[in-house]
């Protein structure tokens, strides 16, 4: 079934593996229907119609196209088929999860990005699926979602104000993840970049570990910024080394994240190379870690990363080779940098010690 | 928790007991003794270099004193008792004022009393950071640190950059918190920020108390802070 179009399959079938374009349509709809907030799917779907008819319409007519030249192959049982379906439930229970003004606090005032944003970030494990079942169809996809994403920017959705009380998680996930949110409206465009070509590129091993490289470089360097002050350090109200890892973990977790759709669609067009792209993957990860303990280990009050610190995170990125270095290098730049935050974090060790 | 340390008898009270802290070699604060109690809000008047900076940052723990004790009630002073605004800032520009405040709320959602602080003081919370001013940023922080629900509130030079109208808000803010059985604590350099609302004013020179007043007119305090300058003045008029 890989590889797209086979000129001797029926007609239908050719037509079906070609059409990425209805089947990413139909599922558009579907997730906006359910992120509208409305007591049941007809009302929702009103509500889009008297909001948004024109891009109603043509998503609308590109799932109708895609539904019909699907159904021959329905009644078929394939990994690929099931696979995707496991991505449009994903899809349909992140989507659900999450408002749209969240979004729109994160990427900014935007509309046009928003959407784009809102249907790459969601899409992207299925537009994964479909470079792999379908190459060609995959452009087709890419475009589609940008387009169905622009029609109704005019009309997206309006920051409100919540009143309601963000959970603990949240206000976790927030603290540790600042630098992705400030970094994220600064320059979105390098990891939105790197991730697509990563996808559509993954059937040249060089364009995926290229992307997974300058996916992370972009992100490890929205931590290199001179905002983060101790008053910040000292709301956390955490030991040095817990807030230094609950940054380390929030950070590489939102990390792979990003990395795993170009990974998987790498590993799933190259399985002979899996290895090479999962080390690739870990290296990128043991770096991003390497670089944010390297902040804190030359952390400055005010200052950013300091070119030695740079240099430092570089040696270790390079020592992944050897397991047995790389971890020594993790543990040093972590004992260094919990020394050096700790009186930030924590003014209770100053005071007893001094007390005694 | 400060509502049931109001509920006590005696005033939740912050004891520096011969305080001294050394800066490598320098003594800057020498045997300091001093006690703030909640209820009240306590200015620290000194001029620049007296040690006011200093003497916070051992108070908050960032700097370890060589001799003395510092305790609150009695025990030494623990993590999470004190809210502290640093003179220096550094805050996340990428971010918006509702965002920074939410990241200081640890119930998850910003107070009331916070949004009425902001709004008094004319923070718009829905812009970045980056786009405020030197002054706005310090309101900003000012209105974050007070949502700290600990109950010493130490605010280093809170009217420094701050206009007029800002200033007066502020001064109201500090009585408010007080008011809710905290100890509040600040420093100025300038007497005029001081005597019009503060209920006791500590003279703090070359490191050591000099005496700690109630609401003194600027002329007094001026007197007190200016004994040496006068001398130094008269030299340089007969040189």
């Amino acid at each position: 079934m890989r590889g797209g179009t086979d000129v001797h399959a029926p007609a239908s079938d050719r037509v079906y593996s070609d059409n990425g374009i209805g089947q990413v349509s139909a599922l558009v709809l579907s997730v906006r229907i359910w992120s509208v907030r409305a007591v049941s799917a007809r009302r929702a779907c009103a509500r889009i119609v008297r909001e948004e008819p024109v891009w109603f319409a043509v998503v609308c007519a590109l799932s109708l196209i895609g539904i019909a030249s699907g159904v021959p192959r329905l009644v078929v049982p394939g990994g690929a088929r099931v696979a995707v379906g496991v991505a449009a439930l994903l899809a349909y229970l992140l989507e659900a999860t999450r408002p749209d003004e969240r979004l729109l606090a994160v990427v900014g005032a935007n509309r046009v990005l928003v959407r784009l944003v809102d249907a790459f970030l969601w899409l992207s494990p299925l537009l994964a699926l479909l470079v792999v079942r379908a190459p060609q169809g995959a452009l087709g996809a890419v475009l589609a979602i940008a387009g169905i994403s622009f029609l109704p920017a005019r009309r997206g959705p309006v920051a409100v104000r919540s009143s309601r009380a963000h959970s603990q998680w949240s206000r976790l996930l927030s603290l540790g993840a600042t630098e992705w949110v400030a970094g994220l409206r600064r320059t979105p465009w390098v990891i939105a970049a790197s991730m697509v070509a990563g996808v559509l590129g993954s059937a040249q091993p060089i364009v995926a570990i290229a992307s997974l490289a300058v996916g992370t470089l972009s992100v490890t360097a929205y931590h290199w910024t001179p905002s983060e002050g101790w008053l910040l350090i000292h709301v956390g109200r955490r030991r040095a080394r817990a807030y230094i890892w609950h940054k380390v973990g929030t950070s590489c977790g939102l990390l792979v994240l990003c990395l795993a759709p170009i990974l998987v669609s790498a590993v799933v067009r190259s399985p002979s190379l899996a290895p090479v792209f999962g080390l690739s993957a870990l290296a990128c990860i043991h770096a991003h870690a390497c670089g944010i303990l390297c902040k804190y280990a030359t952390y400055e009050e005010g200052a950013p990363l300091s070119p030695g610190g740079t240099l430092i995170w570089l040696l270790v990125s390079a020592m992944i080779a050897l397991p047995p270095s790389s971890f020594m290098a993790l543990y040093l730049l972590e004992r260094r940098a919990e020394a050096r935050l700790a009186p930030f974090c924590d003014p209770v060790p100053a005071v007893r010690k001094a007390i005694a | 928790m400060i509502d049931d340390q109001r509920r006590g008898t005696a005033p939740l009270c912050l004891t520096l007991d011969d305080l001294s802290v050394h800066l490598g070699e320098r003594v800057v604060i020498r045997d300091c003794v001093q006690r703030f109690c909640a209820g009240a809000v306590h200015g620290v008047l000194g001029q620049n270099g007296a040690g006011k900076t200093t003497l916070f940052d051992a108070i908050f723990g960032l700097l370890a004193h060589s001799a003395g004790t510092i305790t609150l009630d009695g025990r030494p002073l623990v993590a999470g008792d004190v809210a502290y605004l640093p003179s220096e800032l550094r805050l996340y520009d990428g971010i918006t004022g509702e965002e920074l405040l939410l990241l200081f709320a640890m119930s998850g959602r910003i107070s009331e009393a916070a949004r009425q602080y902001a709004e008094a003081l004319e923070v718009p919370l829905n812009a970045l950071i980056e786009t405020h001013s030197f002054g706005t940023r310090r309101k900003l922080a000012l209105v974050a640190v007070s949502m700290l629900d600990r109950p010493v509130l130490l605010l280093d030079e809170p009217f420094e950059a701050l206009d007029v109208v800002s200033r007066r808000v502020v001064r109201h803010i500090l009585k408010a918190e007080a008011e809710r059985g905290r100890i509040v604590i600040y420093s100025a350099h300038e007497l005029e920020a001081l005597p019009t609302f503060s209920d006791w004013i500590s003279l703090l020179r070359d490191g050591r108390f000099i005496g700690e007043f109630p609401t003194q007119s600027i002329a007094e305090l001026e007197a007190l802070l200016t004994t040496d300058v006068d001398a130094r003045l008269l030299a340089f008029r007969t040189r």
